[in-house]
This record gives C-alpha cells, sequence and structure tokens, in this order.
C-alpha cells in the first residue's frame, strides 16, 4: 500500500505520522509512479487528520512542537514548502526523512542542520532561495505602455517553481505596473493586483528586444576595473544558465580572451 | 556630447567607489510610490572583476576643482570632462530602475566651481527623483568635502544613506596625496554633522553613513587605518567603513606610492574590520607585524588565535556565544546555531559541527568537544615557528587613536 501525499506541509506532516503508525510507503501526487503501478494507494487527504494525530499520540506520545506551532515550527514549515519546490525529485526522500528527525529529536535538531539529511534539505531551501534572490536581480522588464495601462515584461528561466514568490516581491517595487514573466513552461502575470498562471505554451506572446540594451551594456562595460580582473569568479556568481538573456555572460567571455 | 558618451564617462569616473550596499531595513519615503527597498540588498549583475552591481553609480560631473593625487577625476589629469544636466540624470536612473537593471542610485560628483554649488545640484536630482517621479527606492548620495551642515541635513531626509570620503586614515597621510583637503574641517566635521542628524532624527539617512578609504596610496600601514577605523565606529557610529586598493589611475611625480596594493591587503583589511564590527575584537587585540600591517599569511582571526594558544582548545558545548565567535572557522551562524543545538542536546562529533557550517580544517586544532581534543598532538610545535617567523605583535600602539579624541 502507498500513501499518496500533495505537495503541502500538512499533507506530508500527516502522511509521515501515518506512515509511521501502518508501515506502509509514502509518495507525493507529483512523483511518477511507474514502479508501483500495480500497488494500490490511499490519498491522504481523505483521511481524517484529527484521528492520526490522535492515534500517533498515543502510539508514540505527544508532539509538542506541532502544537505550539512556534518560531521554530514556522521556519521548519517555511524549510519544507521552500524545498517542495525545488526541482530535484530526491526532495520528497530528504523531506520525509527530515519529518521523521523532528518526531524523534525535536525541531532544534534538524532546523540547526545537525543530520545529513537535514542538512541536505537546508541546503536545497538555500538553492530555492538563491533562486529567488538570482531572479529578483537578473530579470530584465521591458516596459510597454497601451492605453493608460503600463505594462513589464521578462521572460526568466526558472529551475525551481518559484516565479510566483519573485513577481510578488516585484509587486510593491513597480506599484501600478501589470508585471508579465514568461518561463519556458509558465507565464506568471499579474494583472491589476491578481495574479494569473497560464502554460507557457497556450499564451502567445513574444518578448521583444529592448533597445535600452545599449545603456546597459556602457554602464556595464564602464564599471569594470581591469586591475582587478576575475572572470572565474563573475562565471561563478553569473552563471551560465543566465546568458541566454544577460548580455554580461559575453562581455565577461570577451574579457576573458583579452578581447576588452 | 550625447548622453550614451555621458553616460561611458561619468560611470568610468565612479567606479572606484567600492560600496555597492542596497539594503535598507526601512524607508524614509513611505511605501506608497515608485520603488521600494530591500531588506537583504539585491545584486543585478557582476562586472568582470566579480564586484557585484546594484546600484546606479555616476558621477554627476567629472569636473574638479582638487588635484588629488590618486584621483582619475584630479584637475590636472588631460581627460575629456562633462557633466548631466538633473533631469537628464534623473530620467536615466529610472529608466535603469523600471528595467531591474539596478536597485537604487549612488550619487557622487566631482566639485564643479564649489562643494555648496555642487551638492545643491546633486540634490536636485534627488528631489526631482523623489517628488516628481515618486521614487521610493534606495538612494545613497555622497557628501562632498566642507559642505555646511544645512545642505547635509537637506540630503538627510532625501536619501537613505550618506557618505563621504575618508580616503586616508590621518591629517598627514592626507596631505601628501590630497593637499586642497583638511582632514578635520573637510571631512571629519560633515561626518559629526551626519550623526548629529542621524542621532536626532531616526527617519533621516535611516541606512546610516559609511566612508572609504583608499589602502596604500599615502604609504600608511594596516594600523594606522585600523586605528582610524575604530575610532569612527566608536566615535562617529558608521555603520559601514569600505577599503578600496589603490591603483595607479595618474602619472602624478609626487604620489608617495606608484605601485598597485595587493588585493590581498584589501581583504585582510575587510576581515580585520568584520572582527571589530560583528566578533568583538578590540581593535588593540588585532595582530600586526613590525611593520603594522596585518599578516597576509594568515586571516587576522586565525593569526589572533595562533597568539593566543594559551586560550585554547575550548570546549564546544561550554563556550560562549563570544568565545565561540573567537574560534577560526566558527562564523555568527555557526556560533548561534551551536547556542541554539546546546539547550536540547550536547554537539558528539565533528561531523555535526560540520554539518552546522562550521570549517573544521580551521576550527579543529582550537576545539574540544565533550572534552575530546580532534586536532593535531603537535599543532604547537608545527605553529609556534611560523608565528616567529612573522614577528606577529599584538596592538598596543594606542597614540594614534588619541589623534582625533
Amino acid at each position: 500500500m502507498i500513501i499518496k501525499f500533495k505537495d503541502k506541509f500538512e499533507s506530508i506532516f500527516y502522511a509521515v505520522l501515518y506512515g509511521n503508525l501502518t508501515g506502509y510507503y509514502l509518495s507525493s501526487q507529483n512523483e511518477p509512479d511507474d514502479l508501483f503501478q500495480a500497488e494500490e494507494f490511499i490519498e491522504i487527504e481523505r483521511l481524517n487528520w484529527k484521528e492520526i494525530l490522535d492515534q500517533h499520540n498515543q502510539k508514540f506520545g505527544k508532539i509538542n512542537w506541532f502544537k505550539n506551532q512556534d518560531e521554530q515550527f514556522r521556519q521548519f514549515k517555511n524549510t519544507i514548502e521552500l524545498a517542495l519546490r525545488h526541482w530535484k525529485q530526491f526532495k520528497y526522500k530528504l523531506i520525509i526523512e527530515t519529518i521523521r528527525q523532528a518526531l524523534k529529536f525535536g525541531l532544534i535538531y534538524v532546523n540547526n542542520k545537525t543530520s545529513n539529511e537535514a542538512k541536505d534539505l537546508l541546503n536545497l531551501t538555500g538553492q530555492v532561495k538563491s533562486d529567488i534572490h538570482r531572479a529578483l536581480g537578473f530579470i530584465r522588464f521591458i516596459p510597454i505602455e497601451r492605453g493608460k495601462e503600463k505594462f513589464l515584461l521578462a521572460y526568466f528561466e526558472e529551475d525551481s517553481q518559484v516565479g510566483d514568490l519573485v513577481i510578488n516581491n516585484f509587486k510593491n517595487k513597480y506599484f501600478g505596473y501589470n508585471l508579465l514573466i514568461k518561463t519556458s513552461k509558465t507565464v506568471y502575470f499579474l494583472y491589476q493586483h491578481q495574479l494569473y498562471q497560464l502554460a507557457t505554451n497556450k499564451f502567445d506572446l513574444q518578448i521583444t528586444k529592448d533597445n535600452f540594451d545599449k545603456f546597459w551594456e556602457v554602464f556595464y562595460q564602464a564599471n569594470f576595473i581591469p586591475e582587478r580582473k576575475n572572470t572565474k569568479l563573475a562565471k561563478k556568481l553569473i552563471p551560465k544558465k543566465y546568458w541566454s538573456w544577460l548580455k554580461e555572460g559575453q562581455i565577461i567571455n570577451q574579457v576573458d580572451k583579452n578581447l576588452i | 556630447m550625447e548622453i550614451l558618451n555621458k553616460l561611458k564617462i561619468l560611470t568610468d569616473a565612479a567606479k572606484y567607489d567600492v560600496c555597492a550596499s542596497s539594503a535598507c531595513s526601512q524607508s524614509n519615503w513611505g511605501s506608497k510610490g515608485f520603488g521600494n527597498m530591500s531588506r537583504m540588498g539585491v545584486c543585478h549583475s557582476f562586472t568582470p572583476d566579480g564586484r557585484c552591481i546594484s546600484l546606479f553609480k555616476v558621477l554627476l560631473t567629472n569636473q574638479c576643482i582638487n588635484d588629488c593625487l590618486y584621483c582619475i577625476n584630479r584637475k590636472s589629469n588631460d581627460r575629456l570632462k562633462t557633466c548631466f544636466g538633473e533631469r537628464e540624470l534623473a530620467d536615466l536612473f529610472i529608466q535603469f530602475y523600471k528595467r531591474n537593471y539596478v536597485e537604487g542610485l549612488f550619487l557622487t560628483s566631482g566639485i564643479y566651481k564649489n562643494s555648496e554649488e555642487t551638492m545643491e545640484r546633486m540634490i536636485k536630482v534627488i528631489e526631482i527623483l523623489r517628488f516628481e517621479y515618486q521614487f521610493r527606492g534606495y538612494i545613497h548620495l555622497k557628501v562632498l568635502p566642507g559642505v555646511s551642515p544645512g545642505l547635509i541635513n537637506k540630503g538627510a531626509v532625501l536619501a537613505n544613506r550618506m557618505s563621504i570620503n575618508l580616503e586616508c586614515p590621518t591629517t598627514n597621510k592626507l596631505e601628501l596625496i590630497c593637499p586642497e583637503k583638511d582632514f578635520k574641517h573637510d571631512l571629519i566635521a560633515p561626518m559629526l554633522s551626519m550623526k548629529k542628524i542621524i542621532k536626532n532624527d531616526k527617519t533621516k539617512i535611516p541606512a546610516g553613513q559609511t566612508t572609504q578609504m583608499i589602502i596604500g596610496a599615502s604609504g600608511e600601514n594596516d594600523r594606522e587605518i585600523i586605528t582610524t577605523s575604530a575610532w569612527l565606529y566608536q566615535k562617529v557610529n558608521l555603520c559601514r567603513i569600505y577599503y578600496s586598493a589603490f591603483i595607479p589611475v595618474n602619472q602624478a611625480s609626487n604620489l608617495p606610492v606608484k605601485e598597485p596594493v595587493s588585493l590581498k591587503r584589501e581583504s585582510r583589511l575587510y576581515q580585520a574590520d568584520w572582527l571589530m564590527r560583528r566578533y568583538g575584537f578590540a581593535f588593540q587585540e588585532l595582530p600586526f607585524d613590525q611593520t603594522g600591517n596585518l599578516p597576509l599569511d594568515f586571516d587576522p582571526k586565525m593569526a589572533w588565535a595562533i597568539l593566543n594558544l594559551d586560550k585554547f582548545p575550548i570546549e564546544i558545548n561550554k563556550a560562549s556565544y563570544r568565545a565561540l565567535l573567537r574560534i577560526p572557522g566558527i562564523g555568527e551562524i555557526s556560533a548561534r546555531r551551536i547556542i541554539k543545538l546546546r539547550k536540547d542536546f550536547h554537539i558528539t562529533s565533528l561531523e555535526e559541527l560540520k554539518n552546522i557550517g562550521v570549517v573544521l580544517k580551521r576550527a579543529v586544532n582550537f576545539i574540544l568537544i565533550k572534552g575530546k581534543y580532534f586536532g593535531q598532538a603537535s599543532f604547537n610545535n608545527k605553529i609556534l615557528p611560523i608565528l616567529g617567523e612573522n614577528s606577529l605583535l599584538p596592538n598596543q600602539n594606542q597614540e594614534q587613536l588619541a589623534f582625533a579624541l
């Protein structure tokens, strides 16, 4: 029997409790289930969570941190919710194991990366945060106006699924603008303060070149101090996956070859 | 001159100012309008030298009445001089900001005619941004030497951060490379004005004031620099000091130093500065060699630990937060994690410490875990001869500190 959970903290948490009670295998509804096609499964969402918690409390003792829901709990929940956005499938294994460790040793143990699994999980979370942070820096908008409405359009390649968080971060910065961020899979569209997510293949919009590019190129090149040249560091800080729309990649390469 | 050329010239002339921070936790301009502030700061790009670009850093003009020997914009330099119009610069910045190329504005300038007039024009640029564009984002305004308290106060209302570059650690050194500037009147006095403004009204200059020193241009040593830095942190409440390794960009024959300064020296100064600001080190504790410089072979914390081997090894399960911070390989985050973890657990292994974030190869010779030592038994024998070769001395020279007091 397999317990299927949704990509939400509560769903995974109760699946882990139910797994502890029954010994069943856990799997996300988003995981490819070729290996277990023949197996029967049960959806955790259809079970009574209160009963699961009561049974777990009776058998293994009270989970105080879940009852208190303090700062440590919020940190842990946030870690897992961010990790769920990571593109690697092995996140589920780490999340499940870390919840088990939290049940056994407490939240301080896992929140401070004491075990290998907790460390790996927090590293995944770190990568998601880094994706968000880089998106906030590396996204380049093209402003357009249609009548009274102002739009900022951008293309971005997301590894982890962070587009909604990114566009929310831009909401206050570009107050009064409608924002559209297109990725290879999803279009995130913040229109009149409402966020819409659409599949990219169902959205026919080409983001054209911005002539302002040349100003950025001049500004960027003028900032370079040849005596401090360190292209290895620059390449590390702007990974190649961003070079398809960041002009800096080509310039760093030219500096590398002493062409600039 | 077309705007693209101006941008090129006035950016190129501003790039030696290394401050790139755009972090500001509170806005003095409310939240409604165009633009916002980030608590953490955002890097929008990195130059081929690896420095972060987060701010639209430009000069209003590269014309200057001063003839500072190290400066690319000195009046005797035969370079093309130009100037942005106030509105031209404000409009250009907004175009950069709207496209998310930058997180804010860093406005500096050469001194055209005099400091007051130039500063007025700089403030005009910011007024256009704040009042016409309703810009609520980050602005760092450079204060020009000798400017009056009235203008500083005007800027303090508009800017998030302000700074004036000290360039050298002492009066004597400044005279060598900036003969027209008066250390106390032109540089320290505006700093003290800003200190007073911040103290009296927390909404003004919310991201605090900073400064920059050019490292090695006047032949000063690290002890002089750090001594001045300590004084600036203690008495002027600077939130940060930037160090920029000297790069000879001029052919001035009377420059005291003509060679570029190593970036490693700059890095050591940042490390020492960090120890004072964040790790609770007093400047007297920092280790300098007989020439008054920080050792290049060891970072200052490691050098301090080597000089104070009698204080180690430290039991990880008992040491205070401050004591943990003194162990090489343990930073603020890992020290905090250790303290939190100890409430419920005992740390029992090197692996746990590694997972927490401790750099074991640096820490292992200085710690005990539940009374057990995992370092090299012969560590003292190996390290003491190196110590002898480097002639590290704890900093006992407080004479310089007295200069400003």
